[in-house]
């Protein structure tokens, strides 16, 4: 059974990857254009999930530590409390600046809010135990950033969908995933060196947490591979093939919740 | 035609992961640099019989616990809760958690249940057993 934690996750990290998707593409703005029916759609969801996941993470932890409503400024007061509270303030940012309500201030305070995000998020992980917590929380937050601005706006570019300047905005969806795409896998390695690299690779191997490790490389391989033919397409022909895109998409939905489960796992000593 | 990705884009990428695998590496060899949560040692031991009756019970964890939520619950063998204090610590990271028996427990076999929770939100949690049997 998935827990609830990692229910939370999920939404925390889809919310984030369409925020950053949404800071890296956004939407064209022009008095003869409205934003596309899809994306306004994907912009509600990932609203209500940020809105969600910080309170579905509260209630979780909560629940584990068994600890009353009552009594729950205990838990907020803690260092777990507080860095919970820095994630909720980045989430509501976020899902205040998602809309682009603000005129001109949309961008920057889209902006401020996921990067906010971003760190918040390994405030509440391995990051921020052990040693090196600056660096690690560092490459957490730049994991976060990079993998929501390939996945976020892969996400936003399908949803925009047909258009006349949709060329344009797949070669620019393409040249942030080129960016985004290496610099996600890098940080995601530096993060699992972290945690593994004291380990033998049998330990590793013979963990669950190392078991769905690999099965998240691999999936990620088989995205990347996706990605990297689709962007051929890109420059070939000027848009990618939408069944290939919309797995691309479904793949990362599972490496997403794989992630979920793993970050709530201790790697094996 | 613009072309929005430069062949060379790849390349630049290169010192990227340079300098990324020489932060890794030294993060990589450092045995014990992410600490888990356990229980090291106990007072009462595990499964140890006391010939007088304990003061308290005293946790030593591997890593520093958030106290405000940590537990300690004692109950007897028949399952009726033994009351302790408010659980309290010394100065230092590395002291126990302590909760100190309100009244000390007589002859019988007690479970000690523990909680805490560690800096990167990992709850953990562990029972064990003592017996108490008062030298006559």
């Amino acid at each position: 059974m998935i827990e609830l934690t990692a229910v939370a996750k999920v939404l925390l990290f889809t919310g984030a990857a369409v925020a950053v998707g949404e800071a890296m593409l956004p939407p064209r703005v022009c008095a003869c254009c409205r934003t596309p029916r899809g994306r306004s759609l994907v912009r509600t969801g990932a609203v209500v999930a940020l809105l969600l996941a910080p309170l579905l993470w509260l209630q979780a932890q909560r629940a584990a530590l068994e600890l009353p409503w009552a009594d729950v400024s205990a838990l907020l007061n803690g260092g777990w409390g507080r860095n919970w509270t820095k994630l909720l303030a980045a989430c509501l940012v976020t899902a205040a600046a998602l809309p682009r309500r603000f005129g001109k201030f949309s961008s920057p305070v889209l902006w401020a809010g996921v990067v906010a995000l971003a760190i918040a998020i390994g405030g509440l992980g391995h990051a921020n135990a052990g040693d090196f917590v600056i660096a690690s929380r560092a490459i957490d937050a730049i994991h976060v950033l990079t993998m929501g601005a390939w996945i976020g706006s892969l996400v936003l570019a399908i949803a925009d969908g047909p258009s006349d300047d949709i060329v344009a905005r797949w070669r620019r969806m393409s040249a942030i995933a080129t960016i985004a795409a290496p610099l996600a896998v890098v940080t995601g390695v530096m993060s699992s060196l972290r945690l593994l690299g004291a380990s033998t690779p049998r330990a590793v191997i013979a963990s669950p947490y190392g078991q769905m490790l690999l099965a998240k490389t691999v999936l990620v391989l088989c995205i990347l591979t996706l990605g990297a033919l689709q962007r051929r397409n890109v420059h070939a022909v000027g848009v990618p093939s939408s069944r290939a895109v919309r797995l691309e998409v479904m793949l990362a939905a599972v490496v997403m919740l794989l992630t979920a489960v793993l970050t709530g796992s201790e790697p094996p000593e | 035609m613009t072309r929005f990705v430069r062949p060379t884009l790849l390349r630049r990428l290169v010192p990227a992961v340079v300098v990324a695998a020489a932060v890794a590496a030294p993060m990589a060899m450092r045995a014990d640099m992410i600490p888990h949560l356990r229980l090291k040692a106990s007072f009462p031991a595990k499964d140890t019989t006391l010939t007088t009756a304990p003061a308290d019970v005293k946790l030593w964890l591997s890593e520093p616990a958030d106290m405000a939520t940590s537990k300690i619950a004692v109950k007897s063998a028949a399952g009726a809760d033994v009351a302790t204090a408010k659980i309290t610590r010394g100065v230092r990271s590395d002291d126990p958690l302590v909760a100190k028996f309100t009244t000390p427990p007589g002859d019988g076999k007690y479970t000690v249940t523990w909680k805490a929770m560690s800096e990167d939100g990992h709850v953990v949690e562990g029972t064990y057993g003592f017996t108490v049997k008062l030298a006559k």
